[in-house]
């Protein structure tokens, strides 16, 4: 850099200046600078500076997609919250692809301090340096995870809510769209969780005829639309559609409104996310918050403390709560 | 170099008028196709396009571009940013998503310091214009892909004029006298903007008085519950409508659910229209007539002209003009 500055003909204050971009260089001096740093072949960029100060100064957000609403929600939650604290943050999304995950968490170190991952990170992506210098936090990873510190929301309290709200409404015979959110690998497919089924029986509902119909792919509106048309077929006396999120739920709503199936009087819908979109729907949605604020402060201030090294060596979980919104869908008209 | 090419040397090279360059680098589309490509290949027998200073700093590139939007909650901006990434990596750069809450993290992100390290910078702007740039040139390429288009910056202009007038004949042609808009002008001010114009032209154009008791607006204009409110406000005042034109699909789905709650019927009593085509509008309960942007021609224009300005492209700033095109659902069916 003192050689730029030489070269160029103006002080180290200068060059630093036109290299990051401050304002109120006069565009001469600029140009001057830019081809003194040319001739000597002078690289101004990230690693020069993460060479001198060890951090990038930049945390990564890696996230499926931001297509889906609900991700969207929580990145936006993540970036608000890093925003407070002063963490300049990119997004990345993976769309799945483990070389994408595997991409992301090998720029740790390089191009970013740390990294927030949503969603569990798919099997054989190395972690390494996760729990100390080059940290890594899962948010909504499900159980069990890696070796990390992570942040989830209390899906089993989340279960155990829903049950009970249709227990006291008199629905007693459910289907889920979707798996249910508590639901977990070693869980048997095309059935509810066990946290589900537990939940059910204390609300004594019967829970060998709940029946679950897959979501293959993308759970989003259209697939809704159609897992509540084929859950219409196969089990015509139900009377409530457990959904896996809002998004399906959403177009269980469109599908049972073209068919006429008045909602609630002869099916209730049940989301889960809480978008906006739910409360403009027709009718509004009832729905399970997973906080997204709340884990987002948390996710940070778990990544904060291993950035500044005053963690334990140990993987940190922590379990944020969760609220049931009771809307329309369930309760009926009149409850706006 | 005695000094620095200009468009009246690409001109006299392609053998048309500076100004005919200049059609061409700007990309309007009213230059052949002939002409065209005379001018490119001046362009660059001149070395009009060669910025040296850019040049220079070609050693320090990162392979990255940050893309900044005004939020991800509003479904628009987060398609918008998925596209842009996608496209971005198709070119191997990786992007850097800055989501900028207010004017300031708006400006920051898009010309200083929250965005270093960065080959260059594609803003899809709430706030920006040109008193930013403070009569300068931008530091580093930038490249506005919607919003109200900057002079002195490379902007994608979406379809809003066209779009908001097709949607405004439709409404007209299917029977609708009083339609009302629910804008995005801060409430007591007045309407302005591509989309407002295209209204007028298309009520112009049928011989439809301008009235402006019909505009409202809520307390912002992305928020479902700002349509809600507005369209509170509308009801409330005694204003008579059968149609609600809304300046995006956020504000018409509030819009849809405060009629619902009032009694109106849709489409029956009020024919809604929304602006953007977001995945939500085709599950509303109507399913929500709106116009479509074109969202991947505004991206690729975007990206194309990034990749030419980190380049090293110095000509004057640029404008494309994108389509619109409208997608009609229940919501505006005739009552």
């Amino acid at each position: 850099m003192r050689d730029v500055a030489t070269l160029a003909g103006v002080s180290l204050k200068t060059v630093s200046r036109v290299v990051n971009l401050e304002p109120h260089t006069r565009p001469e001096v600029v140009a001057r600078v830019r081809a003194a740093i040319a001739e000597l072949e002078w690289s101004p960029n990230a690693s020069a500076r993460t060479l001198r100060t060890g951090r990038t100064g930049l945390v990564g957000i890696g996230v499926a997609e931001l297509r889906r609403p609900y991700l969207a929600t929580l990145v936006e939650a993540i970036v608000a919250e890093a925003d407070r604290r002063g963490i300049p943050v990119a997004v990345e999304p993976t769309h799945g692809d483990p070389d994408r995950a595997r991409s992301l968490l090998a720029a740790r170190g390089r191009v970013f301090d740390g990294v927030v991952h949503i969603g569990p990170i798919a099997p054989g992506v190395a972690t390494d340096g996760g729990l100390a210098d080059r940290p890594v936090v899962v948010v909504q990873g499900g159980r069990p995870v890696e070796e990390l510190d992570r942040v989830d929301e209390d899906v089993v309290d989340a279960v155990v809510l829903v049950a009970r709200h249709l227990a006291v409404m008199g629905r007693t015979r459910p289907v889920l769209l979707g798996h249910d959110r508590a639901w977990r690998r070693d869980d048997e497919s095309g059935h509810p969780s066990a946290a589900m089924r537990a939940a059910l029986s204390t609300a004594r509902i019967d829970t060998d005829g709940v029946a679950c119909v897959e979501i293959p792919g993308v759970a989003d509106r259209r697939a809704g639309a159609r897992a509540a048309a084929e859950a219409l077929v196969r089990n015509p006396a139900l009377d409530a559609l457990l959904c896996v999120n809002d998004e399906v739920a959403l177009g269980a709503l469109a599908t049972l409104a073209a068919e006429g199936v008045e909602v609630p009087g002869r099916v209730a819908v049940i989301g889960y996310d809480n978008l906006d979109d739910g409360r403009f729907a027709t009718p509004t949605l009832t729905t399970v918050d997973p906080g997204p604020r709340r884990l987002a402060r948390a996710a940070l201030e778990l990544l904060a403390d291993r950035l500044a090294g005053t963690a334990q060596p140990e993987p940190r979980a922590v379990t944020t709560g969760v609220v049931l919104v009771r809307r329309e869908s369930t309760l009926g008209e009149g409850q706006r | 170099m005695s000094r620095r090419p200009t468009l009246a040397d690409v001109g006299a090279v392609a053998g048309v008028s500076a100004k005919t360059a200049s059609n061409v680098l700007l990309g309007r589309p009213e230059v052949s196709p002939a002409t065209r490509a005379a001018v490119l290949a001046a362009v660059d027998e001149v070395g009009y396009h060669v910025n040296l200073a850019g040049r220079g700093l070609a050693s320090g590139r990162t392979g990255r571009v940050a893309v900044v939007v005004p939020n991800l909650y509003q479904p628009y901006f987060a398609e918008l940013a998925e596209r842009l990434m996608l496209a971005l990596e198709e070119h191997g750069l990786t992007t850097m998503l800055r989501v900028a809450h207010d004017e300031c993290a708006e400006i920051d992100a898009a010309l200083g310091p929250t965005t270093q390290d960065v080959d260059g910078v594609i803003v899809c702007p709430h706030h920006f214009t040109a008193e930013h740039l403070a009569g300068g040139e931008p530091r580093r390429p930038l490249v506005q892909l919607g919003g109200g288009p900057t002079d002195a910056v490379d902007c994608v202009v979406m379809g809003e004029s066209t779009g908001s007038e097709a949607m405004t004949r439709h409404l007209l042609e299917t029977g609708r006298r009083r339609i009302a808009l629910v804008w995005n002008n801060p409430p007591g001010t007045a309407p302005w903007g591509d989309r407002f114009e295209g209204y007028l032209a298309a009520l112009t154009a049928h011989g439809v008085p301008r009235d402006d008791a019909l505009v409202v607006s809520g307390s912002d204009w992305d928020r479902r519950a700002s349509g809600y409110e507005a369209m509170v406000g509308l009801l409330r005042s005694g204003t008579a409508f059968d149609a609600a034109l809304c300046v995006n699909d956020a504000i018409a789905i509030g819009v849809m659910r405060a009629l619902r709650s009032h009694g109106r019927r849709v489409p029956q009593d009020v024919a809604v229209a929304g602006f953007d085509d977001t995945d939500e509008a085709e599950f509303t309960t109507p399913a929500l007539s709106s116009v479509s942007p074109e969202q991947p021609e505004m991206v690729r224009a975007a990206v194309r002209m990034l990749l030419e300005r980190i380049d090293g492209h110095a000509g004057p700033p640029r404008r494309v003009r994108t389509g619109a095109h409208l997608v009609l659902r229940a919501s505006t069916a005739v009552a």
